[in-house]
């Protein structure tokens, strides 16, 4: 196959690409909060009482 | 939520949603997979969107992260997690996925383009939208001379086929 040829097919698909609106602007404001959402859960804190370690075994310190 | 940012995001997607979409078409391998990428990129889009200063072209940064998005959905096909359980697209773009015809084309080009690799699937689509070389070259991070060498070799990889 030529580029050339590959470049009409692409061609003829864009051409058929809805002319209004492609992102669901309710969907995109829900997307954002949710993404918000769970970077919150990503950084809070661990329950009282759990123990925080670094992954290599030893337990936070004040780095004395 | 800093809703100045929220506002100048959606202004942002309201002025390039085309490409944004156009790049995740090109990438993915049915209409299913269609709308987990697109959700995937404008996610992406989202939380890098704090960090873009504006030092390149707001088209470049688009597809940079759109196509490193579709690099890393390629790679890790089956682990991504959606956050929204309905498309990201409006229904007029939904009824694509009913269209036999161009379902036809869609196939006939991926047959041509699953024959390459995932960088000369990203140059090709840059060449299909018609970008200048020095354009290819800033989005892809490489010289011009170096995207008229591998276009030729791809030119010359799909002759073969």
């Amino acid at each position: 196959m030529k580029l050339e040829d590959l470049k009409n097919k692409w061609k003829t698909l864009d051409k058929q690409l809805p002319e209004g609106k492609i992102v669901n602007r309710q969907a995109l404001r829900d997307l954002i909060r949710k993404s918000a959402e769970e970077d919150a859960d990503s950084l809070s804190l661990p329950e009282p009482g759990v123990e925080e370690h670094t992954g290599d075994g030893e337990l936070l310190g004040d780095g004395g | 939520m800093d809703k100045e940012l929220e506002k100048d995001f959606l202004e942002m997607i309201d002025a390039h949603e085309r490409v944004i979409y156009k790049v995740c078409y090109f990438s993915a391998k049915n209409h299913d997979e269609l709308d987990d990428l697109f959700q995937e990129t404008v996610l992406n889009l989202w939380k890098s969107f704090p960090n873009f200063r504006g030092d390149s072209k707001v088209t470049t940064w688009i597809y940079r992260i759109a196509l490193n998005t579709c690099i890393n959905f390629n790679s890790q096909r089956s682990t991504h997690d959606r956050l929204l359980t309905v498309p990201l697209t409006t229904e007029e773009v939904g009824n694509l996925a009913a269209d036999d015809d161009r379902d036809s084309l869609f196939q006939e080009l991926h047959e041509s383009i699953d024959r390459l690799n995932e960088k000369e699937r990203q140059l090709i689509l840059l060449w299909l939208e018609d970008m200048s070389y020095q354009t290819m070259a800033d989005i892809l991070g490489t010289t011009t001379n170096n995207i008229g060498v591998k276009l030729n070799h791809i030119r010359h990889k799909l002759r073969k086929m």
